[in-house]
């Protein structure tokens, strides 16, 4: 008896896993399916996805009451596992999303997790759109589902490099420190190519490991050379532990420019009125003058944001958010939840939203004329948007004060 | 020369702290025999305490050592008479290795649940400062944690040698059996040990807390860490974690400054490996003998 | 030498009943029953795997018993954990030493003197092994694993006797020691007994054993199969054959 009913139950999940679109469609309800690291290492991140893809649903269902599609109102549903910042358990876990059917994924975050998640997807046949992984190699390898908000990690130096040559004086020297994974590396490998492209020099080139305790020996080797620029592509507490010995020990440096680690509150604690002049990049900004459906502009989604959760807002809420927003604008123009005419959809995507213009290249990461990062820099206390110029809030300050001269 | 100076300092004040993070570690496998792969949780728990001992009472992290390790020592104690007990007794000391792991993650889970997963720092007030030395530089967070490390290292070294309690421990670690009959309440002892390993990974990361930055996930590095520094120096006293944890800083340094910082923890992995196939007891030995 | 007709009429110091313990199913004793006589010295006898060890630690406390009862100084001690049958009284010098190697001499005695029922005396105690053994006192700051095998023995019996205990147990105090070390090591014993202390010996060295022991038990397959005077085992025809190895 019990048998057969277990039996019963494969006969069933089986079913499911050959028909992926009934699953999807459900009662009116659009699942995504996926993993995100609300645990582990990378989970001041994925948090911050997470609640991304949360307001975006909640928003939908609860401010628009759902979104139609081929005349038919759906919801939206969130279906997110913890992969604890694992590359192995996030696999496992999206591997027996597919196998139940599941259609539309959204990404993990971190290059690491993205990678491997994407592949099962892509081999499964099912769609992926991310906010979490920018190497290039998820981009690179000839997959048509799979879709990223930010650019390749190496195109997105591009506008950096556009505000050094703008500088006063301009940047001529710059030494990178960069962690040594996937997306930090392809980071910083960009970084060298655009700079190289734009005449100036890169003194130094470092790699970190994941896990480091000390860069004493690291930023002995920026005294003995001082560039102009410091450029660190590295994880956030990496950021932070730079940041502090390079206060402690007086290596000064005319722009300390970290690429994550500084828009985070844990940063700004940790170090204080130092904080000041860093430079870190943002894909979006509540101050940015974009908009378009759903939310309205920047500022109205930072407002809805704040009204709803508690988590400091950073740019991966909105970079979260516009996944989910880029979902139901190719399914609305495909007019069905069908996986192929989706897929076609999104490729073909061109919509403004309070993020920006959101349009995918043909390998289908953000386009870095659109959806590259902006650059900011904290003066006094608040993050301020110092290039590009159009969207400025703000002068940039250059050369920054020695640190035992700030106040 | 003077960049090899400067990187020899460098990899002695990291050491310091490797050493005195890895000591408990050191302590319970000694004397009980037990891997505590909780071990870094503790590390961690130690950190998260110094915190809130600051932003809470403005406790500077070094005076905060002391209420850190006194509740970190009530946690190793209770840990050791419940669960460390009943895996030992009911399985065997090696099914103890599963259960701390276990223990590891779940513990882990707990803090980030509890404190979430955003990376942490003290910042006292001299956070910022260093000492120049001719052109020698040291961060003053750094030089204050080698010394308080030494200091706890020292007390612990007297605590061993000259107290009823340190021979205790000693005489415990060697001969289990004899020490029942000469009168030693075995069990207290080991909840002892390991409520004195706990308070001493507290107090590591009440000062690991004003050196760099930590998350509940940064456990796993300290675990790690002392594994290694034990593998280096030797099991259980604190001589050997000393010179484990010294050594381990140094690797560490040298590496970073002629080969790469990304190569460090391969480095460390080599030197390892070779430990253990050429001196598996470590540089100082097992003090407490091959009697187990 | 107190006679074994005295001993008997007086309440024996050590009273075991039934005991029996097994290793994982294998009955190493099984209803083993002996007095030790207080101010005497007692010998428990019998060959390899008889059984003298098992019931040694189960007296102790370092190991529990299945089965059976044991009175020490007129309380029940059954399932007391070892460091507080030594609180009583009762001090076990294990077989093969076990001295704390890497500790000094003066430490391993520091450590057994250190009971809640002989801290007070730690310094008579101390005054007391070290002019029972003034080897021991030549090296009081050398590791006892540097120790020769005698040497070590007197270690082993003199951190018994830093706990003040009124009955001493000594498990195979002669084993691999040369025949010069075992007759000191006899008539160290003989002087423990006369300054008082109530002697339970476990041995092999059936000869010496007997010869100084008030009363005597003969273990075999975890039961006593037979006891009497030293003198009465000594001279018993089975005893003989068994043990002595005499046709």
């Amino acid at each position: 008896m019990q048998r057969r009913t277990i039996l019963k139950g494969g006969a069933a999940l089986a079913a499911l896993g050959a028909m992926p679109r009934m699953a999807v469609a459900q009662e009116n309800m659009i699942t995504f399916g996926g993993s995100v690291p609300m645990t582990g290492k990378a989970a001041e991140t994925g948090m911050n996805v997470l609640r991304g893809y949360e307001c975006a649903a909640k928003f939908i269902n609860e401010e628009m009451g759902g979104v139609e599609i081929g005349g038919t109102t759906y919801q939206v549903a969130l279906n997110l596992f913890d992969d604890a910042s694992d590359p192995a358990r996030a696999s496992s876990l999206i591997q027996r999303q597919v196998d139940e059917g599941v259609g539309f994924f959204l990404g993990s975050f971190g290059s690491a997790i993205v990678l491997p998640t994407c592949a099962i997807t892509e081999t499964a046949g099912r769609i992926m759109v991310q906010a979490g992984g920018g190497s290039d190699q998820i981009f690179t390898q000839g997959r048509k589902r799979v879709f990223g908000i930010f650019p390749r990690a190496t195109r997105q130096f591009i506008s950096s490099v556009n505000m050094f040559k703008e500088l006063d004086p301009a940047v001529k020297t710059v030494s990178i420190i960069y962690t040594n994974d996937p997306f930090s590396k392809f980071q910083a490998d960009g970084a060298v190519a655009s700079l190289a492209e734009a005449g100036i020099e890169v003194l130094d080139s470092i790699a970190l490991p994941a896990e480091v305790s000390d860069v004493s020996n690291v930023l002995t080797t920026i005294r003995a050379n001082t560039p102009d620029v410091l450029v660190c592509t590295t994880h956030d507490n990496t950021s932070i532990l730079i940041a502090r010995q390079m206060i402690s020990s007086q290596t000064n440096v005319p722009m300390l420019y970290q690429t994550l680690g500084p828009q985070t509150e844990a940063y700004q604690k940790a170090l204080g009125k130092y904080a000041n002049t860093v430079v870190a990049q943002t894909y979006w900004d509540e101050a940015a003058n974009t908009s378009g459906d759903y939310f309205g502009s920047a500022a109205d989604f930072a407002a809805y944001y704040r009204a709803n959760f508690d988590r400091e807002l950073t740019y991966h809420m909105a970079s979260g958010a516009v996944c989910i927003l880029s979902y139901l604008e190719a399914a609305k123009a495909a007019g069905t939840l069908d996986l192929d005419p989706v897929r076609d959809a999104l490729a073909a995507l061109d919509f403004k939203s309070f993020y920006g213009q959101v349009r995918f290249t043909e390998d289908g990461d953000g386009d870095p004329s659109l959806l590259g990062p902006m650059l900011i820099q904290r003066q006094e206390g608040t993050m301020k948007i110092i290039s590009p110029k159009t969207n400025a809030s703000a002068e940039p300050i250059y050369p920054a004060p020695l640190w035992d001269e700030r106040t | 020369m003077t960049l090899f100076l400067q990187t020899t300092l460098n990899g002695l004040m990291l050491g310091g702290i490797y050493a005195l993070a890895a000591v408990g570690f050191s302590l319970i496998f000694g004397v009980i025999g037990i891997v505590n792969l909780t071990h870094g949780v503790f590390v961690i728990a130690g950190a998260y305490l110094a915190l809130l001992f600051y932003t809470e009472l403005g406790l500077d992290p070094l005076l905060s050592m002391l209420p850190v390790g006194a509740l970190l020592f009530a946690v190793g104690w209770v840990y050791q008479r419940t669960i460390i007990d009943w895996a030992i007794s009911r399985a065997s000391v090696e099914a103890s290795l599963v259960v701390t792991f276990g223990m590891a993650m779940i513990l882990r889970n707990l803090l980030q649940l509890w404190f979430g997963p955003d990376v942490q720092t003290i910042t006292p007030f001299y956070s910022f400062f260093s000492i120049s030395l001719g052109p020698f530089r040291v961060d003053m967070v750094r030089l204050v944690a080698l010394g308080s490390s030494m200091v706890l290292l020292l007390g612990l070294t007297l605590l061993l040698a000259r107290t009823h309690f340190g021979r205790a421990m000693r005489a415990v670690a060697q001969q289990p059996l004899a020490a029942a009959l000469s009168g030693l309440n075995v069990k207290r002892i080991h909840a002892m040990t390991f409520g004195v390993s706990a308070a001493l990974a507290g107090a590591s990361g009440a000062i690991i807390g004003i050196v760099q930055p930590f998350s509940a996930a940064s456990e796993v590095a300290w675990t790690l860490n002392a594994f290694m520094v034990v593998v280096l120096g030797g099991v259980g006293s604190p001589a050997g974690a000393l010179v484990g944890g010294l050594l381990l800083g140094l690797i560490n340094s040298y590496t970073a400054q002629y080969f790469g910082p990304a190569l460090t923890q391969a480095a460390m992995f080599l030197v390892l490996v070779l430990m253990l196939l050429l001196r598996p007891t470590g540089l100082l030995g097992n003090p407490y003998g091959e009697s187990r | 030498m107190a006679g074994p007709v005295q001993a008997s009429h007086l309440a024996p110091l050590l009273e075991v009943r039934g005991l029996a313990f097994d290793y994982g199913g294998v009955q190493a004793v099984q209803d083993c029953s002996f007095d030790v006589s207080n101010g005497g010295i007692t010998a428990l006898i019998g060959g390899n795997g008889a059984g003298k060890t098992t019931s040694v630690l189960s007296v102790s406390g370092a190991r529990r018993a299945r089965k059976g009862h044991i009175r020490f100084d007129g309380a029940d001690i059954l399932g007391l954990p070892a460091h507080e049958v030594v609180e009583r009284g009762l001090a076990l010098v294990p077989e093969g030493r076990l001295v704390f190697e890497q500790l000094s001499v003066h430490e391993n005695l520091l450590i057994a003197g250190h009971t809640a029922r002989s801290r007070r005396r730690l310094k008579d105690n101390l005054d007391y092994v070290y002019d029972r053994f003034p080897r021991l006192q030549e090296r009081r700051q050398q590791n006892a694993g540097s120790l020769s095998g005698g040497e070590q023995q007197m270690l082993a019996i003199g951190r018994g006797l830093m706990t003040s205990p009124k009955l001493l147990i000594l498990d195979e105090p002669s084993l691999g020691l040369s025949p010069i070390l075992v007759s000191t090591i006899f008539r160290l014993i003989r002087d423990l007994h006369n300054d008082g202390i109530s002697i339970l010996l476990v041995e092999q060295n059936l000869h010496q054993a007997l010869a100084i022991a008030d009363y005597a038990y003969v273990l075999e397959k975890g039961r006593v199969v037979q006891s009497g005077t030293g003198h009465e085992l000594l001279n018993d025809p089975k005893v003989k054959e068994a043990y002595l190895g005499v046709a």
